[in-house]
């Protein structure tokens, strides 16, 4: 359910008030940055997609009556557009494989306090996200909003539009293709 | 089989890494938007509108319907062409002959179609 913070934002945006997009930007733009480039591994891209996207939710705006949250309909019209682009780039040459994940994608690590200090955390997070990006695309979309936007089954299958079932089966071999990749870093 | 097999919870080391990765949010992306929901605002409706996928799927319905149209208009013009010959034949009188005399032509009434080759004699 939308707080009255978000009610009062929805209203506005559905109102086209000029103020509300950025008010959707400030609010969401980290976690829509973080989806796309999570998604295309290329920070142009996903700054793009993310632009598309703030046109999708003004034009679509008047017609959203906040059933749904408003992060998770706004998280639906970015993995949307991601999708879209990754379909359009199976005709396109791979990205290579020895490319700085987060220099391309343009993510960043913030250190972790408790972190074990005998692992290196940049080589294991750069190790994790290669693995991530081996994952299928709609595998990669799981994990990321799990564990990277910390959404809820709830939310996942709220933006996804598909069952919970299918959103913890997903995860499940997600998790599965991770823990095969990089076992030895479960202790 | 193994117990992990519908396990969907990470690791803690491998969920902290993944939580900790983000990407920032460039202000330079809402500028842009903003000036493209500007641009269009300043276009004309008319203008707007061929933007829309309505413009595309009314371009295709005109196109799909001329083309039935001018499929037809062959259709009509190959038969009424059928039709102007046998007309064309009608007006002209042409009975099948193309001018030549008929076999069955009357003969004339003073012989002088009779031509026997004979030299007339004085």
């Amino acid at each position: 359910m939308a707080d009255s913070d978000e009610r009062e934002l929805i209203a506005r945006l559905r109102a086209r008030d000029p103020q509300a997009l950025g008010d959707v930007f400030v609010r969401l733009g980290s976690a829509m940055t973080t989806l796309a480039s999570s998604m295309l591994r290329n920070r142009d891209e996903a700054n793009d997609v993310v632009e598309d996207a703030l046109l999708r939710i003004h034009a679509a705006a008047p017609g959203f009556r906040g059933e749904r949250g408003l992060r998770t309909w706004t998280l639906r019209i970015v993995a949307n557009l991601c999708r879209d682009r990754l379909r359009r780039r199976r005709f396109l040459a791979p990205v290579s494989e020895d490319a700085d994940p987060f220099d391309q994608a343009g993510l960043s690590v913030d250190p972790i306090e408790e972190w074990d200090h005998s692992l290196d955390q940049s080589v294991v997070a750069r190790e994790l996200e290669r693995a991530v990006t081996t994952l299928p695309t709609d595998q990669r979309e799981v994990v990321v909003m799990r564990y990277r936007l910390g959404l809820s089954h709830a939310e996942i299958m709220e933006t996804l539009g598909v069952p919970e079932g299918t959103v913890k089966s997903r995860l499940a071999r997600a998790v599965a293709a991770l823990r095969e990749r990089i076992g030895g870093l479960e202790s | 089989m193994n117990g992990r097999e519908h396990d969907d919870t990470l690791p803690l080391r491998l969920a902290q890494l993944l939580g900790a990765t983000k990407a920032r949010a460039d202000h330079a992306v809402l500028m842009r938007a903003r000036a493209r929901i500007a641009a269009s605002a300043e276009m004309p409706e008319g203008v707007r509108w061929l933007g829309t996928p309505i413009a595309l799927a009314t371009a295709a319905t005109i196109f799909v319907a001329a083309l039935s149209f001018s499929a037809v208009m062959l259709n009509g013009e190959t038969a009424a062409a059928a039709d102007n010959s046998s007309l064309v034949s009608a007006l002209i009188g042409d009975d099948g002959t193309y001018g030549l005399p008929s076999a069955n032509a009357e003969r004339p009434v003073d012989g002088a179609g009779d031509d026997t080759g004979e030299v007339a004699r004085q």
